[in-house]
């Protein structure tokens, strides 16, 4: 079994008396250390795949399993375990507390977690060690983002899902956050997963599933994925 | 306003109608709360004075010392300002009932003024029927068609003032002068009033009215709570006092001439009755000599009776000797028979010898007559003569013999029927002389009985004699003192009181004046608390929408259509806020205030709601202000932005380090949530301030709350618990002299429960100082050394205890504030019927005290302030521990010269009552403490998870379980709490002092206190009350949605 399934997954939105499906009978599977890109349009349901994957929401049929566990029979309490233990997020807008400083907002995450990792080593390791005690206002989108990314690594989680992390950065701060996530994925073998609109990020993925109107469009493979620094967009 | 924006503005209230309403609820919560306890004073006073003028409550009464008269009712008739004068009976009487004696206080019925409302039955028709109320028959068990019977519970009889002393109750009824359970003071029983009875004018007997009742042209229009009124009032007091001193001259005469024809009759009667005495006394007199002599002759007879006895035994004595005398007697007769009858026949045959002789010799004679001689013949016929002569003799002797025989047979016969009838006659006669002794000792037995009884009576005699002559001595000297006392009598006073001498006004008064305190400063904090949390919501609901500023500013809206959206949104939500709060505030807030003292005031029969507008504008308008005001403001500052800026997210504030982390020793200390969490509350700052600000109203409005209940309720207990160690205040007649007034101090002394007493002069007296006049008590005791035992003279705060001393007087901490002294100052008193000062005197020591006014004076002070020796008047008792104060009092008051007994544990009973009226303002304030927590609390709360919903969205995200996140939330929640709560009890105390400033009467020194227990209370409340608010948000944080964090900045 791959380290991520993700079987005839559908979720449907109840709005007043009209039935929306955010996911029509998705199914795909991650092998452990693969750096996946999910891409589609806006409304394609990446947002809703990885919420559900993230266990952010739950599925209305289908089965997910993630290292060998039944993500999608947990109930609240266990899935949010999951959230702590297994699961590190990269949100779009960062989403740091303002009101801690960048060391403070990795510790924030470190201390519900049951294995962590030096808040002030992950923080050198995404390249802030100079900025410990900045808060967010002060820092850069892209450094801000590192924040974010160094809070999700710092977990030592087994699955890392990040929301459109460039989304809100220009080309060059999203490019080098592109890199750290290659990097860490290399690196570590962390399994990372990537929800983007933007289609050029695609080759640096060792796996690019495409999603169209809630359905699986397209799972490409990479033999061989292309660096950040080639990639231009 | 165009199309568009309108459109928006309705679609913004329909969409965001919680917030809508939470801005209408909580202006409407403010003004409701500031409205309606403000409208509740003027409510409760309209509500009285209704009362008091549907039952046409007399203004003014008058009491003369001597009484009123008619013709003083027409003399006030005649008064300008004067509607109504009526005269009425007025007389305290005991009802005996199972078990107790109730007092009763008895008036005559009136036809105009002081009207009773019968509830219950009818009025009275005839003069032995009478009208009760419900207090009467819940204190004595009576219903309705009872019969009760009334008693004066002193010397008196009930006839001197009623024609009969039995009343049957044909009605229950209410009257506007006993609105509470305050019946008033009484002078007899145990010296309150338990219900009152009415009963018709027929049934008084006297003449001289008690009290004239009153009614003022123009005052039913007025509030007698108003100044207006007081003005009036004081208009027609003084026209009455004009007359006062005309009509009490007029009516001193009057008393003069009654007075001396009832000396006079009594003079009579007395004259009758000494008489009657001294016959009585002179006929037991005589009865008792005359029984004196009866026993005498007895006595006589029996020593009689004892002589004859002892003769008849000393014959029997000499019986047994008799006898055999009587035979030796018998036989020696005998023998003198035999002699006597020897001598007889001797005599016989003498006889009859010498008859035989003689014949011979006459036969001779004849046979030789003629043979013989005459000579020989006369010698021979002499010889025969001689011979019959002798013979003669002897047969003369015969009968004598004869006899003696014929007596000594009847001698022997005698002696020998003795002698046979000895025995008998001597039993008999033993008999005769044993029934004589048994007769005899009876006899005895009764003389000496009788002596006895003689003695008794002699001591009775003597005793009543001796009472004749005191009782006669005592009312002769009544006599004297009455006569005494109508040369003495002054010149009648008039009492002019007004409706503040009604029972229950002065305590209404007070709840009403406590209940206006409560509308002076918590409304205030409570409208204050309301109009943040508007501004608060107004201020986040534009900072919501800068986006759709900016866009409305882009698209070129100018500043003040976009702004009106918000000021319009404020204005209507607060106004309808207003109106409704202010409708329903003045509505329901009085009314229930009103419902609430009813149950204490149950006569106030009439309910009057006043729609008070000026408060209502006041608080709407100030609601609308500081609403609009807000929106005003957050709005201009965010127009002053540019469009694009506005439609950016907002540049998340920076975080800051705060002071706190400079101080490393603490710092390093806190964990990383606590540091967190301090974090935070300095970065929300209007949060901080308003949780605090509200946490700590609601704190101290209950510590206010409580701390009302505590400083006044201590007040009795200090009072008569601390300051005074006595228990009571016997008041004597001062005719009394100075044996009759230690007899009655003796009787005082030995009643069951009493322990001791100490003798003192007790006056109301006026003291002037430049800072004003004021009335105190003038308490002048016997025993100065003693006095310190019966009232604790020491400073309050230092407990430096003085002693009374001829250096000055003691006088009681308010007194001295009212007056404006220190220790050292002088004093002017006046004296206390002329109110002419008398002298100035320096205050030695400033002394606790709570209830009324003291001033404590040594008797050489006395002496040489009024340049006369002080009258005692008074007693002060104390009793045993755990004695009945009302059964001592009831007890004392029976006893001749006590004019009156004051049971302290009677007073305090009675400010209790009073005190226990102020419940109804703790529940008010506890209820708003309480709304006001959730307001604030809820509110807030609210607000800050709005505000930090994508914040906690991300910390689920992260994992973070329920509990965590509430505990992340709630660990700055318990510090605003408790800090709220720490500055609350400062602001409490602070707060309470000044409502015990405001609700302060000239008479009470409330001790600003709050009670650690109060404390203890207030917090655990105010802790409750936060605890459930943030138990209730412990729902909107499970439901806070993760993929919240997802979505970009609104």
């Amino acid at each position: 079994m791959a380290f991520i399934e993700m079987k005839n997954v559908t979720k449907t939105y109840q709005m007043g008396e009209v039935e929306i499906k955010a996911l029509d009978e998705v199914g795909f599977a991650v092998e452990k250390g693969e750096f996946v890109v999910i891409v589609g349009p806006s409304g394609a349901g990446k947002t809703t795949i990885l919420n559900i994957l993230g266990g952010m929401d739950t599925a209305t049929s289908g089965k997910i399993y993630v290292d060998n566990e039944a993500v999608s029979s947990f109930d609240e309490k266990a899935l949010t375990a999951y959230r702590r233990d297994d699961v590190g997020f990269v949100f779009q807008f960062y989403n740091l507390v303002g009101n801690l400083t960048a060391l403070e907002n990795v510790e924030l995450a470190l201390q519900i977690s049951k294995n962590p990792l030096s808040a002030k080593a992950v923080l050198q390791e995404v390249g802030l060690s100079n900025r410990l005690d900045s808060f967010p206002a002060q820092l850069s989108g892209g450094e801000q983002q590192r924040v974010s990314i160094a809070r999700a690594l710092a977990k030592n989680p087994k699955l890392l899902l990040c929301d459109e992390p460039t989304g809100a950065l220009d080309y060059i701060t999203g490019k080098s956050i592109l890199k750290l996530l290659q990097d860490t994925c290399r690196e570590k073998g962390v399994t990372i997963i990537v929800i983007t609109h933007n289609l050029a990020i695609a080759p640096m993925a060792d796996k690019v599933i495409k999603v169209k109107n809630g359905k699986i469009d397209q799972i490409l493979m990479n033999k061989r994925p292309t660096p950040v620094e080639y990639i231009e967009w | 306003m165009t199309k568009g924006l309108r459109k928006d503005f309705r679609r913004s209230i329909r969409k965001s109608f919680s917030r809508f309403l939470s801005i209408l609820l909580i202006s409407a919560l403010g003004v409701a709360f500031f409205a309606g306890v403000r409208t509740a004073a003027p409510a409760m006073e309209a509500s009285a004075d209704a009362t008091y003028d549907s039952q046409s409550l007399m203004d003014i009464r008058v009491l003369g010392t001597l009484g009123m008269t008619t013709e003083d009712v027409a003399a006030f008739l005649g008064l300008e300002g004067v509607e109504d004068a009526e005269g009425i009976y007025t007389a305290d009487y005991l009802c005996e009932t199972e078990g107790a004696s109730v007092v009763v206080k008895v008036s005559s019925m009136t036809n105009r003024i002081n009207l009773v409302r019968v509830t219950e039955g009818r009025y009275p028709e005839s003069y032995d029927e009478c009208i009760v109320d419900q207090a009467f028959l819940d204190a004595s068990g009576y219903a309705l068609g009872d019969t009760v019977r009334l008693r004066t519970g002193t010397e008196d009889s009930v006839s001197d003032m009623l024609a009969t002393d039995e009343y049957r109750i044909v009605g229950v009824g209410e009257s506007a002068y006993y609105m509470d359970s305050d019946r008033g003071t009484a002078s007899i029983g145990d010296g309150t009033g338990d219900g009152m009875m009415i009963i018709p004018k027929e049934a008084f007997t006297e003449e001289i009215f008690s009290e004239v009742l009153i009614r003022i042209t123009g005052a039913d229009t007025l509030n007698c709570f108003s100044d207006e009124y007081a003005d009036l009032l004081a208009n027609v007091t003084a026209n009455i006092e004009a007359i006062e001193q005309g009509r009490c001259e007029v009516r001193l005469q009057q008393f003069r001439e009654d007075a001396d024809n009832q000396l006079n009759d009594a003079r009579y009667e007395y004259q009758q009755q000494k008489d009657k005495a001294m016959r009585d006394l002179s006929d037991a007199y005589q009865a008792l000599a005359a029984s004196e002599a009866e026993l005498e002759n007895a006595q006589l007879e029996i020593n009689q009776t004892r002589q004859q006895l002892q003769d008849l035994q000393a014959l029997f004595d000499a019986g047994d000797q008799t006898i055999d005398a009587s035979r030796d007697q018998i036989a020696e007769a005998r023998a003198t028979l035999t002699d006597l009858e020897e001598q007889k026949a001797a005599i016989e045959q003498q006889i009859a010898e010498d008859e035989a002789t003689i014949a011979e010799m006459e036969e001779q004679l004849r046979a030789d007559a003629p043979y013989i001689s005459s000579d020989e013949y006369y010698r021979r016929s002499l010889e025969i003569i001689q011979a019959t002569a002798t013979v003669e003799y002897y047969k003369s002797q015969l009968p004598s013999v004869e006899r003696s025989i014929a007596a000594v047979e009847q001698q022997v016969e005698t002696a020998e029927a003795f002698i046979n009838n000895y025995p008998e006659a001597a039993a008999a006669a033993r008999e005769r002389i044993a029934a004589g002794e048994v007769e005899l000792a009876e006899a005895e037995k009764r003389v000496q009985d009788g002596e006895i009884e003689l003695e008794r009576a002699k001591e009775d005699y003597a005793v009543a004699e001796e009472d004749a002559e005191a009782e006669l001595a005592a009312a002769e000297e009544r006599l004297q003192n009455t006569e005494n006392e109508i040369n003495n009598v002054e010149t009648p006073q008039w009492y002019v009181l007004d409706r503040t001498s009604v029972p229950s006004y002065a305590s209404f008064q007070n709840d009403t004046e406590s209940i206006r305190a409560v509308g002076t400063v918590f409304p205030i904090i409570f409208f204050l608390v309301a109009a943040l949390v508007s501004l608060t919501t107004m201020t986040r609901m534009v900072e919501e929408e800068r986006t759709q500023i900016g866009t409305l500013k882009a698209l070129g809206y100018g500043k003040r259509a976009i702004l009106s959206k918000y000021i319009f949104y404020a204005l209507l939500s607060t106004l309808l806020g207003a109106i409704f709060g202010a409708v329903l505030g003045e509505a329901l807030l009085p009314n229930l205030i009103l419902r609430t003292y009813r149950l204490v005031y149950t006569g106030l029969s009439e309910t009057v709601f006043t729609i008070h507008i000026p408060n209502a504008a006041i608080a709407a308008v100030l609601s609308v202000l500081a609403t609009v005001g807000g929106a005003a403001v957050a709005g201009g500052r965010v127009l002053t932005e540019s469009p694009s800026a506005l439609m950016r997210p907002e540049a998340p504030q920076t975080g800051k380090h705060i002071a706190l982390e400079n101080v490393d020793f603490i710092w390093m200390r806190l964990n990383f949530s606590q540091k967190a969490a301090l974090r935070n509350l300095f970065r929300y700052k209007k949060r901080l301030f308003m949780t605090v600000f509200g946490v700590a109203s609601c704190m101290a409005l209950l510590l206010v709350g409580f701390g009302i209940s505590d400083s006044v309720e201590r007040v009795p207990d200090k009072q008569y618990g601390d300051v005074f160690a006595y228990q009571g205040t016997v008041g004597t007649d001062t005719s009394l002299s100075r044996a009759e007034r230690r007899q009655l101090l003796a009787k005082v002394g030995s009643v069951q429960g009493v322990a001791d007493y100490l003798q003192a002069r007790s006056v109301v007296t006026y003291a002037q100082t430049d800072a004003g006049e004021a009335t105190a008590y003038l308490i002048v005791p016997q025993d100065t050394a003693k006095f310190s035992e019966y009232v604790r003279l020491q400073t309050r705060v230092t407990n430096e205890p003085f002693g009374l001393t001829d250096d000055g007087v003691l006088i009681t901490e308010k007194f001295a504030k009212l007056l404006d002294v220190q220790v050292g100052d002088m004093i002017t008193l006046k004296d206390d019927k002329t109110a002419v000062p008398v002298g100035q005197v320096r205050v030695a020591g400033i002394v606790e005290n709570y209830l009324n006014h003291y001033i404590y004076m040594t008797p050489n002070v006395y002496q040489a302030l009024y340049g006369e020796t002080a009258t005692l008047n008074a007693a002060l008792i104390k009793t045993e521990a755990g004695a009945d104060s009302d059964a001592v009092a009831a007890e004392i008051l029976e006893i001749g010269g006590v004019t009156s007994v004051t049971m302290n544990t009677t007073a305090e009973r009675q400010v209790q009552t009073m005190l226990d009226n102020l419940t109804v303002i703790i529940a008010v304030l506890i209820v708003a403490a309480g709304l006001l927590a959730f307001i604030v609390l809820y509110n807030l709360n609210n607000i800050n998870i709005t505000e930090r919903r994508r914040e906690l969205a991300t910390l689920k995200v992260l994992g973070f379980y329920n509990r965590e996140l509430a505990a992340y939330v709630y660990r700055e929640n318990v510090i605003l709490t408790l800090t709220g709560t720490v500055l609350g009890i400062g602001l409490g105390f602070l707060l309470h002092w000044f409502v015990m400033r405001t609700i302060a009467t000239d008479i009470v020194m409330y001790s600003v206190e709050i009670a650690p227990l109060s404390c203890l209370w207030s917090v655990l409340i105010t802790l409750g009350f936060s605890v459930i608010v943030n138990w209730l948000m412990y729902f909107r944080l499970k439901k806070i949605d993760m993929v919240e964090s997802t979505k970009s900045v609104e």
